[in-house]
């Protein structure tokens, strides 16, 4: 039978490195599926896997047994992402993300010819417009946007996991979606 | 009376049950009554559900492996050593990596320092800064004159069964490939970066002990990549060789 999260986890807090290794074995998927969304790169998303189950081992000490391991980790893994989108937001200062014409433009331009929406739907021009659409948000539109739209996160949950206030969560929310629209709307 | 209509903000709260729950009962009466909001409403559903086939992130069979393989050096001592043993993120470590990716983007693949004849550096190439640089380059070139080692006993153990000693050697060289090829990405060095990747794939691999499960494929990529480690590795010496002579020329 498999341990549950807590007994495991207070088995890795006494320095079983088995336990620890559960953990990692129990959750690193999930861990990389939000990573992915958050940072839409694989290899960054190996990174922030890492980093995460990292912190979370040296901050086990600090785990509250009656807490639920995984949003814990959840939460770690979101500030992880978050820090890496910074820090690469930062290196790629020169590489500006496309403004709303541009997407608009590129829908336009799928657009013009003969191919049905419903084709398009279900066509990877589709999935292929999604990522471009989401690969221009801002790192803050792409946080609170992942974590409202994929992961079901409130915008109030959002605003604590990001520091954001409120309306800031929104305003990045509305501004992703705007974004989708502009890219998709043609299509769909 | 003039009609309020709900603004895409409004439909946006909307669809991701995010009203309060005045706002959103006015808003769902409005939209039972309002053809034309119910339309834009109808777009935006559409626009969010063509969002949601973006597939999931593939993960690979043994991605837990991988990801403990790549763990484990780093979790002796972690629990209180801050950011001395792991590279990622580090602080100190970023910096003095980064500027030896920055050494081997500019120097070695760029290949305009010792390549190319141009102006006398005089000053330059005395300075401490370019000291410095040589020591990493020298280090760089160590690192990869080990994995070559290791890829080397690893291309014959492996003929034998015989892997023990290279795992522990592999485990070791683990945190500094993967140091060096994050910061060649950082440094969009993706030559670089993408030899280290390899072969901190390899190194996971043989740390696992995943290896053995298919040995020739295992070999096939062990043989390749030592083909490009050697390449790399000797056109390092050669440059460093070739710096050497031309400082030897100048101080003569």
């Amino acid at each position: 039978m498999t341990q549950s999260d807590t007994a495991t986890v207070a088995l890795a807090r006494g320095g079983d490195s088995e336990a620890f290794r559960a953990l990692v074995e129990r959750h690193s998927r999930a861990v990389y599926r939000l990573a992915v969304r958050m940072t839409g790169s694989p290899q960054d998303a190996e990174d922030v896997v890492q980093e995460t189950f990292l912190k979370a081992y040296k901050q086990l000490g600090r785990f509250e047994s009656r807490a639920n391991f995984g949003t814990w980790l959840h939460r770690i893994a979101v500030n992880c992402s978050i820090d890496l989108i910074r820090a690469r937001a930062h290196r790629e200062t020169g590489h500006d993300t496309p403004d709303l014409e541009e997407l608009g433009a590129a829908a336009d331009a799928g657009t013009r010819g003969h191919v049905s929406p419903e084709r398009l739907m279900l066509s990877a021009e589709v999935q292929a417009r999604v990522q471009a659409a989401m690969d221009g948000l801002s790192p803050m539109e792409r946080a609170a946007f992942a974590l409202r739209h994929f992961e079901g996160h409130s915008i109030d949950e959002i605003s604590r996991s990001l520091g954001l206030k409120t309306n800031a969560t929104k305003h990045s929310i509305f501004r992703a979606v705007r974004k989708m629209r502009i890219a998709l709307e043609p299509l769909v | 009376m003039s009609v309020i209509h709900l603004n895409d903000d409004d439909l946006v709260l909307h669809y991701y049950g995010e009203m309060d729950g005045e706002t959103e009962a006015g808003a769902s009466a409005h939209l039972s009554a309002c053809a034309a909001c119910r339309e834009r409403y109808a777009k935006l559903q559409r626009v969010l559900a063509a969002v949601e086939t973006l597939p999931e992130a593939a993960v690979d069979e043994g991605f837990e492996r991988m990801v403990w393989a790549r763990l484990e050096p780093a979790l002796d001592g972690r629990k209180n050593s801050g950011w001395s043993r792991w590279p990622t993120f580090s602080p100190v470590r970023l910096a003095w990596a980064a500027a030896l990716v920055a050494v081997v983007a500019s120097a070695f693949v760029a290949g305009r320092v010792w390549d190319r004849p141009g102006p006398e550096p005089a000053a330059a190439e005395a300075s401490a800064k370019d000291l410095r640089e040589r020591l990493l380059l020298v280090d760089l070139a160590d690192h990869l004159d080990r994995s070559q080692m290791l890829l080397v006993d690893l291309a014959s153990a492996r003929t034998s069964g015989e892997i023990g000693s290279e795992r522990a050697r592999a485990q070791d060289l683990l945190a500094s490939t993967r140091l060096y090829r994050q910061t060649a990405a950082s440094a969009g060095d993706t030559a670089l970066a993408d030899l280290l990747d390899e072969m901190e794939r390899v190194l996971v691999d043989v740390t696992a002990g995943a290896a053995a499960a298919d040995p020739d494929a295992s070999r096939q990529r062990v043989d390749s990549l030592l083909f490009k480690v050697r390449v790399v590795s000797s056109t390092l010496r050669e440059r460093q060789k070739a710096a050497f002579r031309m400082r030897a020329g100048q101080s003569s």
